[in-house]
């Protein structure tokens, strides 16, 4: 299979990580701080809390997402785990937002 | 509890480290140098604005005058006025209103309420200080490669700490006796460990600061994307429809104002708010309002916690910024980022912690290069291009800096030319100068080091002796005014003269390596202008 | 609070963590035979005091004031202190040596 051995090999490289981490990190921290912000507002904290505790925490989840995808020793996992979890917070975070409705306004 | 680094991750740490630390470290020196001169940019300001060496008036403000004196000036018409008060390291009022096409603003003396002419000069607050997040890069490129820098530092910050070893030996491990590069290694960790802190406090703090910028969408999913609604209610800006009736002849502003610094008082007993900027809205209408804000207060690190937007007519409060524990946090990081309150003491120490910052980054800059000479061997391209780079942003930014100062002093009131004013004639000495250093650091190589630090030494001699020509206000004469920061920015720049003469006698390129070095600069010579 | 209250307090924090700065140097084998000028001496164990003397630096800041300008204030003292310590250690190490037999009496015997 020499596909799959090249994959292997693509996704253990460092120029590969290098992009997960950079982009496929940007992409995560930006889906978790819209996801953080939108849960919290439904868990009752006003959205402007919501918004701040975003702005907070992002940064220290991009840093560590670009120490993970730099050392992983399981590159495939990572990369399923950030993109996923990307795709799936930026998809689901405005969907949320909008059935907040009057709650949670300041 | 033992926690066990295998080889495999510290390596791969390393790698991290270095990579990102090349790609990076040319723009973070720059970011750190003009944030650290930043952080005295009203001092600067006086310096090279003569006209602002004037003591804090004692007198009691008033608002009502300053909006009645704008309004008999020009403002009459005016939707939108805006008043910054007097402080300590401000002496003078800086107010503005909205004209047909822009603003109208500038300095007044807060006694007479006349306008002041100042120099035309950028200087601390509008060059030095925007230079260390935005670059003056057109279209906001600068802001996004300051992000990244920003961010690639936190990385490198956390690689660096795993890769360590021994981290008490090496806060007090300084060797300069041994070889270049063992004491280049030295200083990188001595300077990154005792600062550690302040150097993850002023990336993370200056990428929450810009938020809406580095994550746009994210930070309005909340609010289902209004951007508006967004600064509304995170800043406590009030949306106020006009009303169509003309105002009233007179407010009581000054009575506003002092309602809501009681407000202000009530909610965090002990404390002493004060407004230091006040934004008229819809000046000539009935619904006319007043958004108080004590952006930088004077006995807290926390910002921008008291803004309050109130009703000009009948006192009705419109907005009030909330107060939840997110938002504190959030108020208190990006006050330490911002530094404006009133203490002598931690401005100074972060002014050494800045600069220290900027030791970290050129000397892990510097070790980079040096761990990639091999002895006797011919450098490679790689290095000579990294050392270039290097040198126009450290040795370089720092000599191009002292050159604005030259400059300031040296450009006459009034000049004008190619489409530019005086202020713009300094900033382009500045760019001349610094692009300079870098065609002189292709040219030179590993010389470039010392010989801009021996240009830098008699850089900033002459900088303080024009300050004494053109005002008079040599150190002495400035001390016997009471004019603290003259001449502590003449005594902190006669230092640098040192510094850079101390640096320049450790960069010396060693007489055994003269010869290859002059072989290297011929060989790149003659690939560079080959012979016919 | 008054500038001389102020500016002692400072200077407190200064001195306690400086002192700190100087025991958590003696716990480390190449600085003590630096300043006892001896090569086979060991080190005392004073790493716990020194941090505790760090930690202690904390008082006056916050007493000068309070912990919201503490929690910048006392990093960078201690940042200023470590600098201090650092540069005696270069270039005048044996500055350290009267303070150095306080801590561990028996090094005078290895002059």
């Amino acid at each position: 299979m020499p596909l799959a051995q090249w994959l292997n090999q693509a996704v253990e490289s460092r120029p590969y990580r290098v992009t997960l981490a950079i982009f496929g990190g940007y992409a995560f921290t930006a889906g978790f701080f819209a996801f953080l912000s939108v849960v919290l507002a439904h868990a009752g904290a006003t959205r402007v809390e919501g918004m701040w505790w975003g702005v907070l925490t992002s940064f220290l989840v991009y840093t560590a997402l670009v120490i993970w995808a730099a050392a992983t020793r399981r590159p495939w996992l990572t990369s399923a785990i950030i993109l996923g979890g990307a795709g799936a917070m930026i998809f689901s975070s405005p969907i949320l937002a909008t059935h907040l409705g009057a709650t949670g306004i300041s | 509890m033992k926690i066990t680094i295998s080889d495999d991750f510290r390596a791969s740490m390393n790698w991290l480290h270095t990579w990102a630390g090349v790609a990076v470290s040319c723009f973070l020196f720059m970011v750190f140098w003009m944030g650290s001169l930043a952080i005295y940019d009203r001092e600067i300001d006086q310096w090279m604005k003569p006209e602002l060496r004037v003591e804090a008036s004692a007198e009691t403000f008033s608002y009502d005058r300053v909006v009645a004196d704008l309004k008999a000036n020009g403002a009459a018409d005016s939707p939108r006025i805006f008043i910054s008060t007097p402080s300590e390291r401000d002496p003078l009022v800086f107010a503005g209103y909205q004209t047909e096409d822009g603003f109208e603003r500038g300095y007044y003396d807060p006694v007479s309420m006349q306008p002041v002419e100042l120099t035309e000069s950028f200087a601390g607050t509008s060059f030095f200080y925007p230079f260390h997040y935005s670059l003056h890069l057109p279209a906001g490129v600068g802001y996004w490669i300051v992000g990244f820098s920003a961010m690639a530092m936190l990385v490198l910050i956390v690689s660096g700490i795993f890769i360590h070893r021994k981290i008490v030996q090496d806060f007090f491990t300084f060797r300069p006796k041994k070889a270049a590069r063992r004491s280049t290694l030295d200083l990188h960790n001595m300077s990154s460990l005792m600062a550690l802190p302040l150097h993850i406090l002023f990336p993370l703090t200056g990428l929450m600061i810009f938020f809406s910028i580095y994550l746009p969408w994210s930070s309005s999913v909340v609010f289902d994307g209004d951007e508006d609604r967004k600064f509304e209610e995170a800043f406590a800006i009030a949306a106020v429809e006009p009303s169509g009736d003309p105002a009233p002849t007179a407010f009581a502003i000054d009575q506003r104002i002092a309602d809501v610094e009681a407000r202000w008082a009530a909610r965090a007993p002990g404390s002493q708010p004060k407004a230091d900027s006040v934004n008229i809205q819809l000046a000539n209408d009935a619904n006319a309002y007043l958004t108080v804000r004590e952006v930088f207060p004077s006995r807290a690190v926390s910002m921008n916690k008291n803004v309050t937007s109130v009703s000009l007519a009948d006192g009705a409060i419109l907005s009030d910024v909330g107060d939840g524990p997110a938002k504190s946090s959030y108020a208190w990081l990006a006050g330490a980022h911002f530094i404006q309150f009133d203490s002598w003491a931690l401005r100074a120490l972060y002014f050494a912690g800045g600069l220290l910052g900027a030791l970290m980054i050129a000397s892990g800059l510097m070790f980079w290069i040096q761990s990639r000479i091999r002895k006797g061997a011919i450098e490679p391209r790689s290095v000579r291009i990294v050392r270039g780079l290097s040198i126009g942003s450290i040795s370089g930014i720092i000599l191009a800096s002292g050159a604005y100062l030259i400059a300031n002093r040296l450009i006459p009131a009034g000049s004008e030319g190619f489409g530019m004013g005086r202020a713009n004639f300094e900033v382009t000495f500045f760019y001349i100068v610094w692009i300079g250093t870098f065609v002189h650091a292709g040219f030179r190589g590993k010389f470039a080091w010392r010989e801009q630090c021996l240009v830098i030494a008699p850089t900033a001699v002459l900088a303080v002796a024009l300050n004494w020509v053109t005002t008079g206000d040599h150190p002495i004469a400035a001390a016997g005014q009471g004019l603290t920061q003259i001449w502590s920015m003449d005594l902190v720049l006669l230092a640098s003269t040192g510094v850079a003469l101390y640096a320049a006698s450790r960069l010396k390129v060693p007489a055994q390596d003269v010869a290859l070095a002059k072989k290297e600069l011929d060989d790149l010579s003659a690939q560079a202008f080959p012979a016919e | 609070m008054s500038p001389f209250l102020t500016f002692g307090l400072l200077l407190l924090a200064y001195a306690l963590s400086t002192l700190g700065c100087a025991l958590l140097a003696f716990s480390q084998t190449r600085h003590w035979r630096a300043i006892v000028e001896d090569r086979k001496a060991a080190a005392p164990r004073t790493t716990k005091a020194g941090w505790a003397l760090v930690l202690a630096a904390l008082v006056p800041c916050v007493a000068r004031d309070g912990g919201s300008f503490a929690a910048l204030l006392w990093p960078l003292v201690f940042a200023a202190s470590a600098m201090s310590v650092a540069m005696v250690l270069t270039y005048k190490p044996r500055w350290l040596r009267s303070l150095a037999f306080l801590v561990a009496p028996k090094s005078r015997t290895h002059q």
